[in-house]
């Protein structure tokens, strides 16, 4: 780049041939990746939902405890594991350095997983061997992602944002039956 | 400017002008971000709690409808 300007009436001068075939296949390639952003985010199925509400963290914890409460079906080292309903709401929080609660969902069933911190920023990080999914997770927001688990087994959820001194030991569990 | 030149218009006289154009290519970035952030923040609805807990209470408890499957989710 130039450090003076150009001079005067520049844009006057007609195209060069080679510049203008540059030119298209910059727009082009513009144009391309512009329309697919929207196409993938239909076609690839794997985006966030961009669903997102303001709650109180307090309230997201009762929520939480409530829904812990009435699904509960067992318990992995004082953490609780909730068997909900096929196609309900289901709460998860950060905090503590914890996800809580271990969810237990059915294959093939869409959930809506509604995520929330009590502290820090955290970072959902669903891992498998095929995929990561990687979501934000901010005291007070409610951030809604539909999930429909296609394969059976046992999924980790790590932390990916560093939120303290525990953050190495914030793993939590998904069971997909 | 571009008058003098005898064609172009405004935006041809603001090309020629590269350190307006850094400015602009600043501050109009930094403009519509921040105002887009601060729509975006400022729309976000709140969550229907109520909603929500009277949901909770009023759905039938998982561990009533499947008794049988207490004993193998305590495993640790």
């Amino acid at each position: 780049m130039s450090i003076v300007s150009p001079e005067k009436g520049w844009y006057s001068e007609p195209l060069d041939k080679e510049e203008k075939v540059w030119v298209a296949i910059a727009l082009a390639w513009c144009l391309l990746t512009f329309f697919l952003m929207p196409v993938w985010h239909v076609v690839g199925k794997q985006n966030p939902s961009s669903e997102s509400y303001r709650v109180d963290p307090v309230k997201f914890n009762e929520i939480a405890t409530a829904f812990t409460e009435k699904y509960k079906v067992g318990e992995e080292n004082g953490i609780p594991i909730v068997h909900p309903p096929a196609g309900s709401d289901v709460f998860v929080v950060a905090g503590g350095y914890q996800w809580r609660p271990i969810l237990e969902l059915e294959k093939g069933k869409e959930y809506r997983i509604h995520l929330s911190s009590l502290d820090f920023q955290h970072g959902f990080s669903l891992v498998s061997p095929k995929f990561v999914m990687n979501y934000m997770v901010l005291p007070g927001y409610d951030y809604v992602i539909k999930v429909t688990p296609t394969e059976a087994g046992t999924y980790s959820i790590i932390c990916n944002e560093f939120c303290g001194m525990g953050h190495h030991i914030m793993i939590g569990k998904l069971i997909v039956k | 400017m571009a008058e003098q030149q005898g064609n172009g218009g405004f935006l041809h006289s603001l090309y020629e002008n590269m350190y307006l154009l850094l400015v602009l290519g600043l501050v109009i970035p930094i403009v519509s971000y921040t105002v887009w952030g601060l729509v975006d923040f400022i729309s976000e609805p709140q969550m229907d709690v109520d909603k929500y807990m009277s949901e909770l209470k009023a759905a039938p408890a998982q561990a009533e409808a499947q008794p049988a499957a207490q004993p193998e989710q305590t495993k640790p």
